[in-house]
């Protein structure tokens, strides 16, 4: 496959998920809704942020196997910097949580300092091989 | 691994893009090669040589190799 079809194919996945995940945070995090909503169907409501999480990760997957070679091979290297940085980062903060009185960082902020960290990555990446991250 | 992808390009008149499409890779991996920051799987390497009607070593050379 081209790697334009293969961008595409992210594209069309990436985009609605995306939406999926914003609408699914904005419901999940309204108190208004959170009030009138019967608590089993809280349980159903946080489900669908991370119905959008799935379907962009899986069009990230599917693009990364799709794409050429060396887009795989830049895309993966922005990934494991991605994992690297925010493990480095977990093991530090909940050590520091252990022993020091630091505030307790929420799990819901791995998914954002992943991308955060992995869309450094992929800007220093496509900088050094002069190649644009496809991905952002 | 140094190359002459640069010039058999040229040779034939082709753009990075235009190679790429022909290739089935982006630009950015027909810069990347011609550069010699990447080096090509055994396949991609096999589709070059096809597309300009030579063998791998004719494009490629192994540096390593060469200086021995």
């Amino acid at each position: 496959m081209s790697p334009k079809l293969a961008r595409m194919r992210y594209m069309k996945l990436f985009i609605p998920s995306m939406v999926l995940y914003v609408v699914g945070i904005f419901l999940a995090s309204t108190e208004l809704i959170l009030n009138i909503l019967p608590k089993g169907a809280i349980y159903g409501l946080v489900v669908i942020p991370a119905i959008g999480v799935f379907g962009w990760i899986y069009a990230q997957m599917r693009f990364v196997r799709e794409t050429d070679e060396f887009i795989r091979k830049v895309q993966i290297e922005a990934i494991l910097y991605g994992v690297c940085a925010l493990m480095c980062v977990a093991t530090v903060w909940g050590l520091l949580e252990f022993y020091t009185n630091v505030p307790k960082l929420p799990i819901f902020f791995a998914l954002p300092g992943f991308y955060l960290f992995y869309g450094l990555a992929g800007a220093y990446l496509g900088w050094k091989n002069k190649a644009i991250c496809s991905m952002l | 691994m140094q190359n002459t992808l640069k010039n058999l390009r040229a040779d034939k008149g082709l753009s990075q893009q235009a190679l790429g499409d022909l290739l089935d890779v982006s630009r950015q991996s027909v810069n990347a090669i011609e550069t010699g920051r990447y080096d090509p799987s055994l396949p991609l390497a096999f589709k070059i040589a096809r597309l300009f009607d030579c063998a791998i070593e004719d494009i490629f050379k192994d540096e390593a190799h060469t200086d021995a």
